[in-house]
């Protein structure tokens, strides 16, 4: 790779983030009416609009509870237990908040008890995580370098701020729907991602460095 | 110059809390405006802000799972299909006659006497002429009928069970066919929109549990079928 590329891969990224981070935020709002259409469909036992649901939430809700557990089958039991509730409580929904808030809150909670349940609990440092024995980068990282450095990092969150991270950064979710999500106060969900961005400073030279490492080349 | 983050500015603390949302688009407007009009005049903000760009980027490369949705939606299906059954039963009919009975009972209460008598008797002939139909037909109705699709033209045909496999994308019709010619199997349903479909077998008798779970394994180990599961009715 040439460093005028890595230089405009970089900017690419950056644009594309932003994009992503948009479209997101405006496809969530458009898609609203269509879930609660077929939330709607799947309360009156419609299984073709739950296919449909199921289809739409499957890959979203599975990558949120990985993220949790490291653990692909449990990660997707607890969709499947959460898919089951929404199937069973599909009336019950009352529309005063937006339908995939409602069913990542299910996913949340059943998140948190199969972790419980299957898994040590995650012990939180009350210390910055101590990331000094991974070894430093000297070239760019790759993706997966990338991401063993998120995950590392992500690793030493309790699973409370680790999703507060989760549901703004990976689904772009509002900060007063993430205090639905995870039912507490709007002001917990500002502090837990303050204290998980505080925690995540280590990382953060990492991957200073594989971007800047871009930009110094540059230059 | 090293900037304070902490500083007693409820303006910059804000501001820097608010980032994140900031950075994902969910601000509302006014709040956006304070925040793009405290970053034009604070470097450490501006500093957070790209460091927290870097953080979110590297948070939305999603992890390649290895996903199967369509086995799951099977898995899930079955589960919903046991769950119904269970619930068919809790409401069978010996619990709606002591429903009635026992509304019958309350509506007596509150009538005169001769009017009571006679009712009673009436209700009397109703209850033995419902337990004589139920105790003659009992043995004749199938559970399993009560599950049976209306697309399937045979309930009778469905016995105690079907079962639901997920074709490989790979395989031809001609493979199918041989496939389930070959364990006397014929399709009733599907696809579904996720691939789905559900088999009947054709046999001139009713199949075991035993002999559905083993049919599903031999479907499985077939290089035409990603998934097969058993759907059980409940039994009788």
């Amino acid at each position: 790779m040439t460093h005028d590329s890595g230089f405009e891969l970089w900017l690419h990224r950056d644009i594309v983030l932003n994009n992503n981070l948009a479209n997101n935020a405006a496809s969530l709002s458009t898609t609203a009416d269509a879930d609660l259409e077929l939330l709607r469909r799947v309360a009156g036992k419609d299984r073709d609009a739950f296919e449909t649901l199921y289809y739409q939430y499957y890959r979203r809700v599975v990558q949120f509870v990985f993220r949790f557990c490291r653990n692909e089958t449990l990660a997707e039991e607890v969709v499947n237990d959460t898919l089951f509730t929404v199937w069973q409580d599909a009336a019950r929904f009352e529309a005063r908040s937006r339908v995939s808030t409602w069913i990542f809150g299910i996913a949340y909670r059943k998140a948190i008890k199969a972790i419980q349940r299957y898994q040590a609990p995650v012990q939180e440092s009350v210390d910055e995580p101590d990331l000094s024995d991974v070894e430093q980068p000297d070239s760019v990282l790759s993706q997966q370098q990338t991401q063993d450095w998120l995950q590392s990092g992500l690793d030493q969150l309790s699973p409370e701020h680790r999703s507060v991270v989760e549901l703004s950064y990976y689904h772009g979710y509002a900060y007063h729907e993430i205090a639905e999500i995870v039912d507490c106060p709007v002001n917990t969900v500002k502090t837990r991602m303050f204290h998980a961005r505080k925690k995540l400073k280590k990382i953060l030279p990492v991957l200073n460095d594989a971007t800047n490492s871009s930009h110094v080349s540059k230059r | 110059m090293k900037q304070d983050t902490s500083m007693p500015n409820s303006v910059h603390q804000e501001t820097w809390e608010l980032l994140p949302w900031y950075i994902n688009n969910t601000l509302e407007f006014s709040l956006r405006e304070q925040v793009d009009q405290h970053l034009e005049e604070c470097h450490a903000c501006r500093k957070e802000l790209e460091e927290q760009k870097q953080l979110a980027q590297a948070v939305h490369q999603a992890d390649q799972l290895n996903l199967s949705p369509q086995q799951s939606f099977a898995k899930l299906m079955q589960r919903i299909d046991v769950s119904e059954q269970t619930t068919t039963t809790a409401t069978s009919p010996s619990f709606s006659l002591l429903n009635y009975l026992s509304t019958l009972w309350g509506h007596l209460q509150h009538t005169p006497s001769m009017a009571r008598w006679l009712l009673a008797a009436q209700t009397l002939a109703i209850v033995l002429l419902l337990g004589h139909v139920m105790l003659v037909s009992d043995p004749l109705v199938d559970n399993a009928a009560n599950y049976v699709t209306l697309s399937n033209d045979k309930p009778s045909a469905m016995a105690r069970g079907h079962l639901r496999v997920v074709f490989s994308d790979n395989s031809s019709e001609q493979d199918i066919r041989k496939l389930l010619t070959g364990v006397n199997a014929r399709i009733v349903d599907g696809p579904s929109t996720s691939g789905v479909y559900t088999l009947a077998v054709s046999q001139s008798h009713a199949a075991s549990r035993e002999e559905l779970v083993a049919l599903s394994k031999q479907l499985r180990s077939h290089h035409t079928v990603q998934f097969a599961e058993p759907v059980f009715a409940l039994q009788p």
